[in-house]
């Protein structure tokens, strides 16, 4: 019953060992990396809702003074 | 039997690589010497190909409705050509009108997962216009001044926080455009020579602009990449990603015997062996010439 029992395991970890079910073989990027990417999209689409492109846009549209070096 | 020390293993692996590089048929010769023997592989030329490119695309103004999104390298929007807007002179902006800059910290935060300092390396045209100036030769043999002084390196972070961070916060101008030498290479120098309106309000600010420019110019056929190194607020920005984004370097430290080949291939004089992600690595890729670098995505390596 015990020797049954302990196949019935192997068979899964050597299935779940191939890839099926393996979520970390199949997705190489780190969950760091994938944190900082999910932020960095919601702090963007936070700006967006904030009209912050629009700011951008007018920001850089404007001949700048500081840029150019005039007094 | 005794595996083959890792300096052998490696001098034939450099020896292998610079065979195929010539053209060569494979030799099993050992290096004579522990030399640097990095050779400009496609990727290199690619990288240059790829820096030209970035410069037609970012001052080209064929597409001027992209100027709403910051380009991620610094280049400035007040050149009559420019596409995107400077990210260094918006964060300036929104810190000028004391206002969270949730759209700009969101835009780096990506770039910075995705690539770390990687656009240093591959699109910032300043980078690319610093790299040709490090080309040039005075004489016969390359005169550099070498700068081996980390702490030299951590100047950019008083710039930052100095000029970008404080220094528009409290007087809500836009410090360190004041100062660019980007900025007046691009925007500065243009405008002032096409408009004679521009060119009558030009005055004391803009001769110390135009000093910095000469002195960044002559400080860059003479060191690698000194803006890069010593003052870029952007990279100071994406430099704390680059030991977490997607695209990262592995030393193989069985092949790597420390010959150095990577620090002279290295433009911005930093010892790759030594940590391969550290803050002032731009992932221009030219130390993967040496067997021992390899460039890793994710977690794997390839």
């Amino acid at each position: 019953m015990r020797d049954k029992k302990a196949d019935k395991h192997e068979k899964i970890c050597d299935k779940a060992r191939e890839g099926r079910g393996s979520l970390r073989t199949k997705i190489p990027i780190r969950p760091g990396t994938c944190l900082l990417l999910s932020l960095g999209i919601g702090f963007i689409v936070i700006g967006a809702f904030r009209s912050e492109f629009e700011t951008i846009l007018l920001n850089a549209l404007i001949l700048c003074a500081s840029c150019i070096g005039l007094r | 039997m005794t595996s083959k020390p890792a300096t052998d293993r490696h001098k034939s692996a450099v020896n292998r690589e610079r065979a195929i590089n010539n053209g060569r048929a494979v030799s099993n010769k050992p290096a004579v010497s522990n030399r640097p023997v990095v050779s400009s592989r496609p990727a290199v030329h690619k990288r240059t190909l790829v820096q030209l490119a970035s410069l037609v695309f970012a001052n080209s103004y064929v597409l001027s409705l992209l100027k709403f999104c910051p380009a991620p390298v610094l280049n400035c929007h007040a050149c009559p050509l420019a596409v995107m807007a400077c990210p260094i002179g918006s964060l300036q902006h929104f810190i000028g009108q004391r206002r969270f800059p949730f759209a700009l910290v969101g835009f780096f935060t990506v770039i910075g997962a995705l690539v770390g300092r990687m656009t240093c390396g591959w699109a910032c045209p300043f980078g690319f216009l610093q790299d040709l100036l490090f080309k040039i030769r005075l004489g016969r043999k390359k005169l550099q001044v070498k700068i081996r002084h980390h702490a030299w390196e951590a100047a950019r972070y008083p710039v930052f926080v100095g000029l970008v961070l404080i220094g528009a916060f409290a007087t809500g101008e836009p410090l360190f455009c004041k100062l660019c030498p980007a900025g007046g290479l691009e925007a500065g120098l243009p405008l002032v020579a096409i408009d004679p309106s521009i060119r009558a309000m030009a005055g004391t600010l803009f001769i110390v602009k135009m000093a910095i420019v000469l002195v960044f110019i002559v400080a860059a056929i003479l060191i690698k990449r000194p803006f890069c190194r010593f003052i870029c607020p952007l990279g100071t920005i994406y430099s704390p990603f680059n030991k977490v984004s997607y695209v990262r370097l592995k030393v193989d430290n069985e092949l790597c015997n420390k010959c150095g080949a990577c620090r002279a291939a290295c433009p911005m004089d930093i010892d790759p062996y030594l940590d391969a992600d550290s803050k002032g690595c731009i992932k221009c890729l030219e130390c993967t010439s040496c067997p021992a670098i390899k460039v890793k995505y994710g977690t794997s390596a390839e």
